[in-house]
């Protein structure tokens, strides 16, 4: 109540005789007690009957009674006024809390008691009743029970002898308030306008210049003054008329006489109501301060000191520990200046002492610097505006900070549980009465009307419904409810409630098995089982997404209302907000290889067998969980038994192992790769297939006697089309069409998959897809040949260079360079091969090698020496132009750095350094073989199949595996040979042109490279075509000085660190499976194995064969499935014994995906498989059958070749002629089909 | 609570499987289908004790398979929250422990076990144990748990229990 008495100030112009009718306030008792106690006698004795109205009725509305009041008074203006009656401090505050004002008023006035009692005993019944003022519950207190007896006794007699005046009694209620509500009969209030600040000396001065004025001629005639406090820059006047009020307030300054306003009647009442907006500073309760340095910090209530407007805070003090005092304050110190306000740490004595603040005790409290500390906290005094204590929701965390012991923090947390939310209660809810009478019965909510509750209390004897305020129940919840957490951090999680402690409760959510702490009014009961937040917008619990653009990727393993808790990569739990999420990454198709080497994938059961999520005793189980994602060199987990981080575990694959029933064999892996697709032929499927796909996983060293081999890639050539994939070979090459309305419209390849490319064409600004066979890749075709070709010379050759004999061979060191990439993109394949070679025969090994007698043999190859010519000015000099490349490819210049051991290569061939170097499978391969031994034995190989034309060159190899200077400069007329002949013109004209071809056939060798990644084609634009013609070049110069050093380091070139994350031997592993996948399609598939790793080569067969442009190239997959392959035809053995290689032979018969030839050079029969066989192109006069296309099936005698275009006359039909392009078309050994 | 219980399945069936061996099929599948599987509102299935009918197979349109509406008797595993079981410990950690009860698994939050046995993370065995040692729950322990809340989903319950009431805890070894 105290607070009330600034409320409203009124004076009154006249006497109030009944000024006392409101006892409640104290503030009368303050001012006038003596005065009243004189009017309450006289009251009693004068105004008898006419109060009784006002006695039986509780003093409920103080304003209604106020207004009555003043009512009465007008009807009896007797006594002249007074000044000490002026102030009229009365009260009139909606307020709640009656009752206490009661009490307050009946413990204060004992003398009340007494002369209640001395008059009933001396008095009337009638005449007591009188004077009581509706306080005959207390009277009890000090009554006998006799004395009791009789009072009621007397009362209810007299209450028979007046029945008339008890039934006007009861009906006084709604008439006396309504009665009591202003008419037109009384006087206006009236707003007066003023100055901002001075409403209350305003009415000050008012009420002087009434005291002056009222004996003069002109008293006042304005009945009262209201100032209303909050209300600024008006004052409420009380007078009959306008003129009143204008004379009243004539010579004010601060007033405004002009703009003088009338409140409405039905307005006049809420004038003056006045609501309570001082909250009410409870001790203990949480506020928030709104100033000073500790603003918006959260405070608890100490001391409420109203009569000087202040209240005692504790709070955290923010101390600046780093400002030095007392003694130790140096000159800089004085001027020091806070930037930022210290951060809220519980007091830290000895941290002041260190600064030289000096300390001092006061009892219980640590005085510093004028402020009281105590147990860390700050007990301050602050003006009470400064603080907020209306609506103010302390966190759970802020609580914790002021938790001296758990005991605090239960008070705490149950005094302000309930304040900030109005009514937090649904129906429903079962709920616990905390406070009164009830505490403790618990029920149910019926409705919730406001801050008033209708709980049905669960007890059976309670059957009715009962009214409460919110504010005195608390939800109830049982360990094992099921309940929703419905606002805070965890809102929209659902669990199982653990534990219910004071105001919190433990909800072990359903998602993750964790344990969350919620406050019990932000649960909710849960009827049905949800499955908790497992989505966020987009977002999805367990989604993999990427966090930032470096790569970063993680799992969502938490989803929160405004947050997400992702576990990335390198196994942080990062919390961040949805917008912070670049993108939700899709990689169910990855795959990785466990430590097993066994293939893994998402949904796969693996068991952590090392690393830091490896069990942690011994006597654990390994964690086991199913794989969500694999990711590059991430394997994201779920075990459900792990508790942390919702069970998502990060693990490297080499730290798993597949659990259950995969072997160790690739095998299954490669079965459920292939069985869906519905374009392999049987015998992949066979078991035949599957020794060869193992071997090049793991046993390399059996794979040479093995002839599967082919089948592997050609396997997974075809395992690989049964999805869509993007073909990177071709991207961005220049194209020109071929066939169809578009035809002869060059453009450049945007996008491409295995059956169609989209084509930006040159001329037109449009975007068209054209079927893959309809377009032919024009510039760099013929170069991929001569790389492999080329590169393999180089080995051969290098020494050569060395010697630095010729200029010549100066000359190509460049161009060796320059190659190397597409060498390294075959590399792989060569590290798969190697064992190979030494176990076979060097002879048959080279023979196989298709690109490798492509080289040889086309002109293509040829048209390259003009472009090593070209070089050689560069690279002899070894000219800035390759200085500039090299400097624009750093990611090469490291590698380059790293050739030392590639150096110890070089030693042999620069080339073959340059491999090594680049392609961990093949560095990896040769540290494993005893020294040079595979690589001599290649040496020979690449010889043999020189052999096969320049028996020279054979020779020397094969007798100097030692690879003496002899040997070199033994081969090097014979590559003179080689580069002389087959020169072709084509190529020479642009130096610059190589390195287009270069760069274009480096995503070539980065496939060859990256694997299985999914993000195969975001990383393949890294390696700029230039740069990798750079860093050839720079290979080429680092490593002729280093030529000489010891082979030691040959293994050195740790090929982890390249493109390639993986070490050597993973990268390896991977070779197989994954590797083969994204580079297959588009590759020579059944046609030529050794192209499949690098795609470029398969693009060069056609040019090779058909070298002229315009002759259409039959799709790879086509020739390899083998659907063309009939009887009769000529075929060319490719990829077979080199001594079947290049020859002709006709098909005998086709069963079961062999392929039965005669060789008619040979006279032999043989059996090949579809890969090992391409249509030979017909000659004029021979007779051909179509083997793809629009005429496909058609036969007849090749009349005439035209171009690129062969007319075919049919056999059965003389007049039907074709002009059919020959690259479709297939010799036939007769005419008949 | 354990109750034998009739319940209805319907088996989808090969259309290979018409022959002389029908009714062992349907059976076998049954078995195969119904045993160890869990449904919210019956709980685990334990084990099917008899097949009262096996009724008209219904031909699938266009499919070719067969439906069996089979009927059987069986016996049940349904927790309910209060109930008192035996269980074995599987994992203990910092949050509680968890053990098996059967089919079912329960959670025993750190809060729900006896505030004297605090949580041994350095033992051989991490473990719940008194502070005199006297008792000690580790690993495969069987242990009497007070079942105080189920979360039954569509095809699993799991529970949560308590150790804190009398006579709960470690079952002392016979």
């Amino acid at each position: 109540m105290s607070s009330d008495e600034s409320d409203v100030a009124s004076i009154k112009e006249e006497e109030d005789t009944t000024l006392s009718d409101d006892d409640n306030s104290d503030v009368e008792i303050k001012s006038s007690k003596k005065d009243r106690k004189r009017k309450i006698a006289s009251d009693s004795e004068k105004s008898g009957s006419e109060n009784d109205d006002d006695d039986e009725e509780d003093d409920d509305d103080d304003e209604d009674e106020n207004v009555s009041s003043k009512k009465k008074n007008k009807k009896r203006k007797k006594k002249a006024p007074s000044g000490r009656d002026f102030l009229a401090w009365d009260v009139e505050v909606d307020d709640e809390d009656e009752d206490d004002d009661n009490d307050y008023d009946d413990e204060d006035d004992p003398r009340m008691n007494a002369m209640n009692e001395r008059e009933e005993a001396e008095r009337a019944m009638k005449e007591m009743e009188m004077n009581q003022r509706n306080r005959d519950r207390f009277k009890f207190q000090n009554m006998s029970e006799d004395e009791v007896q009789k009072y009621f006794e007397n009362k209810y007699k007299a209450d028979k002898n007046s029945g008339d005046y008890d039934d006007e009694d009861s009906a006084m209620d709604d008439i006396s308030k309504n009665s009591h509500l202003p008419s037109t009969k009384d006087p206006n209030l009236w707003i007066v306008k003023c100055r901002m600040g001075e409403e209350k000396l305003v009415a000050m001065h008012l009420m002087r210049k009434c005291l002056a004025v009222e004996n003069s001629n002109e008293p006042f005639q304005i009945k009262s003054v209201v100032v209303k406090e909050g209300l600024r820059g008006m004052i409420y006047i009380e007078a009959f008329k306008q003129s009143h009020v204008m004379s009243a307030i004539e010579g004010f300054s601060a007033l405004n006489q002009f703009n003088i306003t009338m409140v409405p009647i039905k307005d006049m009442v809420d004038v003056l109501r006045v609501v309570k907006d001082i909250p009410q500073l409870k001790l203990g309760s949480y506020v928030r301060l709104k100033r000073t340095m500790y603003k918006d910090d959260l405070a608890v209530v100490d001391l409420v000191d109203i009569a000087q407007n202040r209240v005692n805070l504790k709070l955290i003090p923010r101390v600046d520990y780093q400002r030095r005092r007392g003694a130790m304050r140096t000159e800089a110190d004085k001027t020091y200046k806070l930037k930022r306000r210290p951060m809220p740490k519980l007091f830290d004595q000895d941290a002041i002492k260190e600064v030289g603040g000096e300390i001092v005790t006061d009892g219980d409290f640590i005085m510093f610097e004028g402020n009281h500390y105590r147990r860390g906290f700050l007990y301050k005094y602050f003006p009470i505006n400064a603080v907020q204590a209306d609506g103010v929701k302390p966190t759970l965390g802020e609580l914790e900070k002021f938790q001296e012991s758990s005991d605090d923090l239960k008070r705490e947390l149950e005094t302000t549980s309930l304040k900030d939310t109005e009514n937090p209660f649904v129906p429903g809810d079962i709920v616990e009465v905390k406070a009164g009478e009830l505490v403790n019965l618990r029920g149910k909510v019926m409705t919730v009307d406001g801050t008033k509750v209708v709980m049905m209390p669960d007890q059976e004897d309670l059957k009715e419904a009962i009214t409460l305020n919110a504010s005195e129940l608390r939800k109830y919840f049982k360990e094992g409810d099921h309940a929703k957490v419905i606002s805070g951090r965890y809102e929209g999680q659902t669990g199982l409630i653990v534990r219910v402690k004071d105001s919190t409760a433990i909800v072990l959510a359903d998602l993750g098995m964790e344990e969350l702490k919620v406050r019990v009014r932000d649960l909710q009961l849960c009827a049905d089982v949800t499955t908790g937040v497992d989505s966020l917008g987009q977002f999805q619990y367990h989604d993999l997404v990427q966090l930032d653009h470096t790569g970063t990727v993680g799992v969502i393993i938490r989803l929160e209302k405004e947050h997400l808790e992702v576990l990335n990569m390198h196994g942080t739990v990062n919390r961040i907000k949805p917008q912070a999420i670049i993108s939700k990454k899709d990689v169910r198709f990855a795959k990785v290889l466990d430590s097993q080497n066994n293939s893994v994938e998402a949904k796969d059961i693996v068991r952590v067998i090392s690393g830091v999520n490896y069990k942690e005793n011994e006597s654990d189980d390994d964690p086991v969980g199913e794989v969500l994602y694999a990711f590059r060199g991430t394997v994201f987990i779920y075990a459900r038994k792990i508790a942390k981080n919702g069970g998502v575990l990060v693990c490297k694959p080499k730290q798993l192992l597949l659990q259950g029933a995969k072997k160790t064999s690739n095998a299954p892996m490669v079965a459920r790769m292939a069985s869906p697709n519905p374009m392999a032929s049987p015998r992949h499927s066979a078991g035949g297939m599957t020794p060869g796909s193992q071997d090049g996983m793991s046993s390399r060293g059996s794979v040479g006697g093995q002839t599967p081999r082919q089948n592997q890639n050609r396997y997974f050539g075809t395992a690989n089309q049964q999805k869509v994939r993007r073909d990177l070979t071709i991207i961005g090459k220049n194209v020109r069409i071929t066939k169809g309305p578009m035809k002869g419209l060059f453009g450049i390849v945007r996008d491409a998959t295995e059956d169609t490319v989209r084509v930006e064409l040159h001329t037109q600004c449009r975007t068209i897809s054209v079927d893959r066979a309809r377009v032919m890749v024009v510039g760099d075709t013929g170069i991929t040949h001569t790389s492999g070709g080329s590169s393999f010379y180089n080995t051969a050759k290098t020494p050569m260079r060395d010697s630095s004999k010729t200029p010549m061979y100066g000359s190509k060191t460049p161009m060796y360079g320059a190659q190397t990439p597409m060498y390294g993109a075959m590399t792989p394949h060569a590290g798969d091969r190697t064992p190979h070679y030494s176990a076979m025969t060097p002879a048959y090994d080279g023979g196989r090698t298709p690109a490798y007698g492509d080289g040889g043999r086309t002109p293509a190859y040829g048209s390259k020496t003009p472009a090593y010519g070209d070089h050689d000015e560069h690279s002899s000099s070894r000219t800035p132009a390759y200085g500039n490349e090299s400097g624009r490819t750093p990611a090469y210049g490291n590698e380059s750095g790293r050739t030392p051991a590639y150096g110890s290569d070089s030693s042999r061939t620069p080339a073959y350094g340059t491999e090594t170097g680049r392609t961990p499978a093949y560095g990896n391969e040769s540290s494993k073989t005893p020294a040079y031994g595979s690589d001599s034995s290649r040496t020979p190989a690449y010889g043999s199949v020189d052999s096969g034309r320049t028996p020279a060159y054979d020779q020397d190899s094969s007798s100097h595996p030692s690879k003496t200077p002899s040997y070199d400069s033994s081969k090097t007329p014979a590559y003179g040979n080689d580069y002389e002949t087959p020169m072709s013109p084509t190529y020479e004209p642009e130096p610059a042109d190589t390195y287009n071809n270069a760069p274009a056939r480096t995503p070539g060798f980065d496939s060859g490279r990256t694997p299985g990644y999914e993000t195969y084609d975001s990383g393949s634009p890294t390696y700029d075509p230039e740069p990798a013609a750079g860093a050839e070049d720079d290979i080429g110069d680092t490593s002729s000085p280093r030529y000489d050093s010891p082979p030691l380091s040959y293994s050195a070139p740790t090929p982890g660190a390249m493109i390639n994350p993986a070490t050597p031997g993973a990268y390896h592993v991977n070779t197989p499976g994954p590797f083969v996948a994204p580079m297959t399609p588009g590759s020579g598939g059944g046609y030529d194995q050794y192209v499949a790793p690098s795609p470029y080569m398969g693009g060069g067969y056609d040019t090779n064969n058909y070298s002229s442009a315009g002759i259409e190239k039959i799709p790879d997959h086509f020739l390899s499935q083998g659907h063309w392959v009939m009887a009769n035809l000529y075929v060319t053995i490719k990829e077979h014994d080199p001594r079947y290689n290049d020859r002709e032979a006709i098909v005998q018969n086709v069963e079961n995906g062999r392929v039965e030839i005669y060789v008619p050079d040979l006279k032999i029969n043989l059996e090949v498989e579809f890969d090992q066989i391409q249509p030979t192109m017909p000659a004029a006069g021979d007779y051909a059958r179509v083997i793809f296309g629009e005429d496909g099936g058609h036969s007849g005698q090749v009349v005439s070749k035209e171009g690129c275009d062969a007319v075919i006359r049919s056999i059965t039909d003389t007049r039907d002629m074709r002009s059919i392009n020959i690259g479709n078309c297939c010799k036939m050994h007769d005419g008949v089909s | 609570m354990f109750f034998h219980l009739s319940l209805d399945h319907e088996v989808c069936l090969h259309p290979k499987y018409f022959g002389p061996n029908l009714n062992e099929t349907i059976k076998a599948k049954l078995f195969n289908e119904v045993e160890g599987t869990c449904t919210g509102k019956y709980g685990f299935v334990i084990a099917v004790t008899t097949i009262d009918t096996i009724g008209h197979g219904l031909i699938q349109p266009g499919r070719g398979f067969v439906i069996y509406p089979v009927r059987y008797k069986a016996i049940v595993f349904r927790p309910f929250k209060g109930q008192v079981v035996d269980g074995v410990v599987t994992q203990v950690n910092k949050v509680g422990i968890f053990c098996d009860i059967g089919p079912l698994s329960c959670f025993i939050s750190r809060h729900c076990i006896p505030p004297d046995m605090e949580f041994d993370p350095n033992s051989e065995k991490p473990c719940y144990k008194t502070n005199d040692e006297a008792t000690v729950i580790r690993n495969d322990d069987e242990i009497r748990v007070k079942l105080i809340g189920t979360r039954v989903d569509a095809n699993d319950i799991f529970a949560i229990g308590t150790l804190m009431d009398d006579f709960l805890g470690l079952c002392p070894a016979e």
